[in-house]
């Protein structure tokens, strides 16, 4: 017996010792994912989230002549958010609902597509639509998270579960919209919930086996730090939610995540600062310990959140090389921190006529709030307000491009109205809305959306493009000096990164409210973005329904590189079957 | 037979503006009209066909609540903890619901089953047939 269980133990040692190295060296591409400009393997491309490729084929000079290559109807209006993955030839993408699509990148055929079924009251507890904005690949598994909490690992070769794990109890209001993040051998998943009173974590699986590695609440319980800016029970339902994506720098070996708005919006029934609500939070990614916080918007009461995953970016300030942090928030000003320490170096308004704080700490960045804007539980409208809730800058990645050091940040300069309603209207239940306010948001101009070049280093906005609707889309940077995003107007468009100047644009056929993408095949450059109305641009305008992935490529193409072949019969489902008895 | 939407219907939703945000000066104005915007139909979905028959169990043939001001009260507690996400005061990403032409059972069924195509969920099991006609109440009841 002895002898078999040190077999065993042996088997058990070289198996893992098998499988160890090829893990790791896969996580190790994605350390390395910025010298890989072929493929697109994260969900910012790097883990510093730039979202800046080195692909030069498609420049300035030549970009008037990108051509749709190919299309793909995701069959469904629902909108779509997500930002595709390039790996091996394959583009994977989630569209509304948290389908996954698996397309061979080069000439659009549809390998497989992944399904979820939820339950007919899934929508009782969507704040802002069925979206989904993105998987996350390590070695043979595609990740996802599903709108009711789960964590799925998809078979990267045929789109089948490999397992899934419940997340938490969607009924109570824990949802999950964002793209996973894979540091190590872990993924790292994030909720959404801040609209329905949920207590926001952060936690990380075995991306093997899918066990849970380790949780970490955004908001501490009593005894915790920051438990003294919660008076009473109230952080048991104080938001705080962790819906998007994180960065990860691998030097450091810090994970950095963006957390959401306190619950509910009303600031005065939960007076403190409500750690850490809208902050940035850095962790150790093994073990999940904060290393440090910053909050953006102490004691939110206007649902500014703090979400939006940082750009880590190496920048010469003042004769000082800072690893910095930056970011640009809803609550109309873009942040640059110190991300070693989580320390306030500078910030600058997005927006105009910023009205809730009458200015920024120059030394904390602690925001001095106007009072008269904040909104209080007392059913007494608050107005106009600036920015209004969607930003400054909502979800939609920037991106930043590190030759220029210029960051490319999409932006809305708008305002809203904001009532609160008396404490006796505000019962929280599970799985109910604990917003505890009404809002309206309200155009202040003829144009709400801009596209604005931030020059880092030199504190100075560059250019901006204006667009009458909100934008909603994330940016693509090149190193060959182009700018890739989308508007409300249905538009993919490419700007001089220098100048501003649209010298490309191309109708989708829908809200582009989706990041765009760029990868090569074959000597080929492609540039690849979702089209479709949806998420929260679709509570203030009306217009088509889209639910398309559109590719593109530079014009003269084969017929052979422009989309799949021809059918064949057999190979079509429910094709036409031929008359009996002939 | 499907019903889908007309063609006329979509038009009106064209993006052509009319949807678009009022101007803060006009809020007050907008407020005390509450007609501005387009009633949402429900975006681009195909529709569902319609429901010819429905196994539910009813408790009320028509709501017992219409003008009871407590109940209004509630009604409106309970709109705001779940139709007011998507529906807001007067429309958002589904329909401004006092304006629809949905009446009593007809409407309730919406909210019972929700409404295929759209992102209108099944409130059964969530609300009470109770709580509904509550909300309803609330949407009928003339506001100031």
């Amino acid at each position: 017996m002895k002898h078999r269980t040190s077999l065993l133990a042996l088997g058990a040692l070289l198996l893992a010792a098998g499988a160890t190295p090829a893990a790791a060296q896969r996580s190790d591409d994605l350390v390395k994912a910025d010298q890989n400009a072929r493929e697109w393997m994260l969900y910012g491309r790097t883990y510093d989230n730039q979202r800046f490729s080195p692909l030069s084929q498609v420049t300035p000079n030549n970009v008037g002549s990108l051509r749709p290559v190919w299309a793909a109807s995701l069959g469904s209006l629902d909108g779509v958010e997500a930002t595709p993955l390039v790996k091996d030839g394959v583009l994977y993408v989630s569209g509304a609902y948290s389908h996954v699509y698996a397309f061979d990148a080069g000439n659009g055929e549809r390998l497989w597509h992944w399904a979820p079924e939820y339950a007919p009251e899934l929508g009782t507890i969507l704040c802002c639509g069925p979206v989904n904005r993105g998987v996350a690949i390590l070695d043979d598994l595609v990740y996802v998270l599903t709108l009711d909490a789960r964590l799925v690992a998809l078979k990267k070769d045929s789109g089948q579960v490999a397992w899934e794990k419940a997340i938490d109890d969607w009924q109570r209001g824990v949802s999950a919209t964002g793209a996973p993040l894979i540091v190590k051998d872990k993924v790292i998943v994030g909720i959404a919930g801040g609209e329905y009173g949920v207590r926001g974590y952060l936690r990380a699986y075995s991306a093997r086996s899918g066990e849970v590695a380790w949780t970490t609440y955004t908001v501490p319980e009593p005894g915790q730090p920051g438990s003294e800016t919660w008076p009473g029970d109230t952080w048991k339902t104080g938001g705080g939610a962790t819906w998007q994506s994180g960065a990860y720098d691998p030097q450091l070996n810090l994970l950095y995540w963006g957390t959401g708005n306190p619950g509910p919006w009303n600031s005065d029934l939960r007076k403190g600062d409500n750690k850490w609500t809208a902050s940035l939070l850095a962790l150790n990614p093994d073990n999940g310990a904060i290393q440090w916080g910053f909050q953006y918007t102490p004691n939110d009461g206007w649902d500014y959140d703090g979400n939006n995953a940082p750009i880590l970016a190496d920048i010469r300030l003042d004769g000082r090389l800072v690893k910095a942090a930056l970011q640009s928030n809803r609550n109309g000003f873009f942040y640059v921190l110190d991300r070693t320490n989580g320390k306030f170096l500078f910030a600058v308004p997005t927006v105009e006529g910023i009205n809730w704080t009458s200015g920024l700490d120059p030394r904390t960045g602690r925001p001095d709030v106007n009072e008269a804007m904040r909104p209080l539980a007392d059913g007494k409208p608050v107005l106009p307000i600036v920015p209004g809730l969607e930003g400054g800058t909502n979800w939609f990645p920037m991106s930043y491009n590190p030759e220029m050091g210029v960051a490319f940040v999409p932006s809305n300069q708008w305002a809203m109205a904001l009532t609160g309603y008396k404490p006796e209207d505000i019962k929280y239940e599970p799985g109910k809305v604990y917003m505890g306010m009404d809002y309206k948001m309200h155009r202040t101009g003829e144009t709400i959306g801009r596209l604005k070049a931030f020059d880092v280093a030199k504190r100075k906005w560059l250019w901006e493009i204006g667009s009458p609707l909100p934008l909603f889309a994330g940016v693509l940077a090149t190193r060959s000096g182009l700018v890739f995003t989308g508007d409300q107007q249905g538009f993919v468009f490419a700007a001089d990164a220098k100048s501003g100047e649209v010298l490309w644009r191309f109708q989708t056929g829908s809200a582009i409210n989706a990041s765009p993408i760029t990868y090569e095949i074959d000597g080929r450059q492609y540039l690849a973005i979702l089209s479709g109305l949806g998420g929260d641009p679709s509570f203030y305008f009306k217009a088509p329904k889209g639910g398309m992935l559109w590719v593109f490529a530079l014009a003269n193409l084969t017929a052979g590189q422009a989309g799949a072949g021809a059918w064949k019969v057999e190979d079509i489902e429910g094709a036409l079957t031929p008359v009996p008895g002939k | 037979v499907r019903s889908h939407r007309s063609p006329a219907s979509d038009a009106r939703h064209a993006g052509d503006g009319r949807g678009a945000l009022p101007r803060p000066s006009l809020l007050l104005v907008a407020a005390a009209l509450i007609c501005l915007q387009p009633a949402a139909a429900s975006g681009q979905a195909h529709q569902p066909p319609k429901v010819e028959h429905d196994d539910y169990a009813w408790q009320h043939e028509s709501n017992p609540y219409s003008g009871d001001a407590q109940a209004v009260a509630e009604g409106r507690r309970l709109y705001r903890s779940t139709c007011y996400i998507c529906h807001l005061d007067s429309g958002g990403r589904g329909p401004d619901l006092r304006k629809s032409k949905l009446k009593g059972r007809d409407f309730m069924r919406i909210v019972i089953r929700g409404r295929k195509g759209t992102q209108m969920p099944a409130w059964l099991g969530k609300l009470s047939e109770d709580q509904m006609w509550m909300i309803l109440a609330y949407v009928e009841a003339p506001r100031n």
